[in-house]
């Protein structure tokens, strides 16, 4: 075991490296980042152009002079409390529903409205996303008490300021936990679909350089195989890296209010953790299969037949895993989460929904008794096909000592 | 005494053709064997099944006293019949994966590769790209690259052929230097001379089967020598005591030394006043044995595929 493990180390070794330290692989990675460059480019430029900027503000639904005696009273304490916590307030008249019309105002992004208040002069209420509630209340309870007379003498009790939470966005957890899960099943699908596509022809150049042979000759074909896996793994996760670093730094540095993601029920650190865990497993599965077939090869030209029903029994799965994922724990969705090659996407997406851990650890044990069977399937049908060789003699044969 | 190679009964069959039919092969532990056959004779099947690399349809064999050659891979170099190497590699680096493929460390690799290209005369070129390299040159990097973990086993499937003269010359000396400092050296040729000059032992594989295993001189001594006569009389008494092998081709008698030896035809030629031009007794060569052993064709095909390395 062993032996198999630092043989596949070594083949693995020199595929990572005759991969990574070529030029074309800097024009790979490079490529993408140029892409994004420029489409952020233009994206960044049509914001501005569209919506020139303007400072959040706290809106109030009331007639004129209702809020504007409220707009003078908080004025005042801005004024004389420096601003801190205070917003400009734009006075919007009431259109039957408040509270409805309050959640339009807060989902219209161009008018970047944090807060919005309603129900002055003796009722008022306070909407808006959490922390908007917590640095405005004070201010506006103040301003709210002090405006209900034209004079700051308080003559009937002062009313109470009561709040109500809502998110901007969607606020049902559920539904957004299952969208990130959805989000999370097509990432991978994409990743193992641009990455696990090069195992297919990743043999055929010692075939066709007959360094195959002084593989073999070396190693058994299942530390070749494996070896060869895991090069282009470690390629790939090379790739994940550093498009992850990428992607998820320009997420952190522009994202707005309504792409936020629902946090995953199984929390950030491990819903990531098994984002690796899935993708690793999916490609060690799709990428072991793609090997095996294009082992079977004899010629770049039929890698790239193989190539187009390869792609399309990918897509299939991937519908079959959406499928799935629409009817949750129905019969459809466990046997896409049991069957090898849907399960990575499956129960990825299920990390968002569901907070256990042991489902995974189940999941992943049992994706890794299939790797090992796809690589020694493969490796059998390469000696028994490729190579012609005879009956292994494996089982029967003792070192003499 | 050791064999470090011991297969025994080896059969191979390819679909409905039969590569290798019972093929036993035994290499004495230290030795330069040789292993001789025309084309498509069975001898790359068979150095195949022996190192394991595919597994025999019957037959057993134990290389170095292990049954799975893999499992002693860094005790033995194999140099493949179709040479190949990544061609994005350095020379340096293309040895030096190719030891750490046999369990030496990458950096030791690189040391002694480095060693061996100089020792080799080729110092200039351990940082070139393989495909920069010419055909010779790669192949020679693929020949240090098979020793470079100083393997106790060195089997090399046509070792001499895409080299010239002057390479051929050299290997032939790092395979004595090798055999000398206590290796087994087992390789296939389809060109007798190699054979000749290196061999302690050979195997003559035709059709898949052995047709002769022994040494190179006893080989030689299956047939009797070969006794030349040129006389410038044409014709005389002398001829009735020729032996009834004798042939004339172009004033030239030739036949097989009788077993009196050849004093009483020398006596003849003599008494009857042949006039003797030329007279030679030669031991016949091994290609006169391979004719004899494995028959007119099998030579024939040989002589033809040498013939035509040669164009």
């Amino acid at each position: 075991m062993n032996r198999l493990i630092a043989s596949a180390y070594v083949i693995a070794r020199r595929d990572y490296r005759a991969t990574v330290m070529s030029r074309t692989f800097i024009m790979f990675i490079l490529s993408p980042l140029v892409i994004v460059l420029i489409v952020g480019g233009v994206f960044f430029f049509a914001l501005n152009n569209d919506a020139p900027q303007m400072p959040p503000k706290l809106s109030v639904i009331a007639p004129p002079h209702v809020g504007e005696a409220f707009a003078d009273r908080y004025a005042a304490l801005s004024h004389k409390l420096d601003h801190q916590s205070f917003e400009d307030v734009v006075t919007v008249s009431p259109l039957g529903d408040a509270r409805a019309q309050a959640r339009a105002l807060l989902a219209d992004t161009r008018k970047k409205t944090n807060a919005v208040l309603i129900g002055l002069p003796d009722a008022p209420e306070l909407i808006g996303p959490k922390a908007s509630l917590e640095s405005l209340r004070g201010g506006v309870n103040l301003a709210a008490d002090l405006a209900r007379a034209p004079e700051p003498i308080v003559t009937k009790p002062a009313p109470k300021l009561s709040e109500q939470n809502i998110d901007p966005a969607n606020s049902d957890l559920t539904a957004r936990r299952e969208q990130l899960g959805g989000h999370a099943k097509t990432l991978l699908f994409w990743l193992n679909m641009l990455l696990a596509g090069m195992m297919l022809s990743n043999l055929v150049e010692e075939k066709s350089n007959k360094i195959i042979e002084i593989l073999i000759a070396a190693v058994p074909v299942d530390a070749v195989f494996l070896g060869k896996l895991m090069g282009m793994l470690a390629v790939s996760m090379t790739i994940v890296l550093a498009y992850g670093v990428l992607i998820g730094g320009g997420y952190l540095a522009f994202h707005t209010p309504e792409m936020t993601l629902a946090n995953p029920a199984i929390g950030w650190p491990i819903f990531i953790a098994l984002g690796f865990c899935y993708f690793i497993m999916n490609y060690l599965l799709v990428g072991g299969i793609f090997l095996g077939l294009g082992a079977q090869a004899n010629s770049p030209r039929e890698v790239q037949t193989i190539s187009m029903p390869a792609t399309m029994a990918q897509v299939f799965i991937f519908v079959l895993a959406s499928a799935a994922l629409g009817q949750t724990h129905s019969a459809m969705w466990w046997g896409a989460a049991i069957f090898p090659l849907s399960s990575p996407l499956v129960m990825f997406a299920e990390g968002a929904r569901e907070g256990a851990i042991w489902p995974h650890l189940l999941a992943l044990g049992w994706l890794a008794l299939w790797v090992t069977v796809i690589i020694r399937f493969a490796g059998s049908r390469f000696r028994r096909h490729v190579l012609k060789s005879g009956p292994s003699k494996v089982s029967r044969a003792k070192p003499i000592a | 005494m050791t064999l470090a190679i011991d297969a025994r009964g080896l059969v191979k069959d390819f679909g409905d053709t039969r590569a290798v039919n019972g093929v036993d092969l035994a290499v004495p532990e230290g030795a330069i064997y040789g292993v001789l056959g025309p084309n498509g004779a069975g001898k790359t099947t068979t150095l195949r099944m022996t190192l394991g690399i595919i597994e025999p349809d019957e037959g057993t064999r134990t290389v170095l006293g292990h049954s799975r050659p893999l499992d002693i891979a860094h005790m033995i170099g194999y140099l493949p019949e179709e040479r190949g190497l990544y061609q994005s590699m350095t020379a340096r680096e293309a040895i030096a994966f190719m030891g750490a493929l046999r369990g030496l460390s990458l950096a030791e690799g690189r040391v002694r590769a480095d060693a061996l290209m100089e020792d080799y005369g080729l110092g200039a070129a351990t940082k070139r790209q393989v495909r920069t390299l010419s055909k010779g040159m790669a192949q020679t990097v693929q020949l240090l690259g098979t020793l470079v973990h100083n393997p106790k086993l060195i089997v090399l499937d046509e070792p001499f052929s895409g080299l010239d003269a002057l390479n051929q010359g050299r290997l032939e000396q790092l395979i004595r230097a090798r055999a000398a400092a206590g290796a087994t050296i087992l390789f296939s040729t389809h060109v007798i001379a190699h054979a000749e000059r290196l061999c302690e032992g050979i195997s003559i594989i035709a059709n898949g089967q052995v047709r002769y295993e022994g040494s190179v001189s006893a080989a030689r001594d299956r047939l009797p020598s070969r006794v030349h006569v040129r006389t410038r009389a044409a014709n005389g008494a002398w001829q009735a005591d020729l032996p009834a092998d004798a042939v004339c081709t172009d004033g030239t008698w030739q036949f097989a030394l009788p077993k009196s030896g050849i004093e009483p035809v020398l006596q003849s030629l003599i008494t009857h006043g042949a006039g003797i031009e030329t007279l030679t007794v030669e031991r016949p060569g091994l290609h006169d044995a391979f004719i004899d052993i494995a028959g007119a064709a099998a030579a024939e095909a040989m002589t033809e595929t040498r013939e035509g390395e040669a164009a």
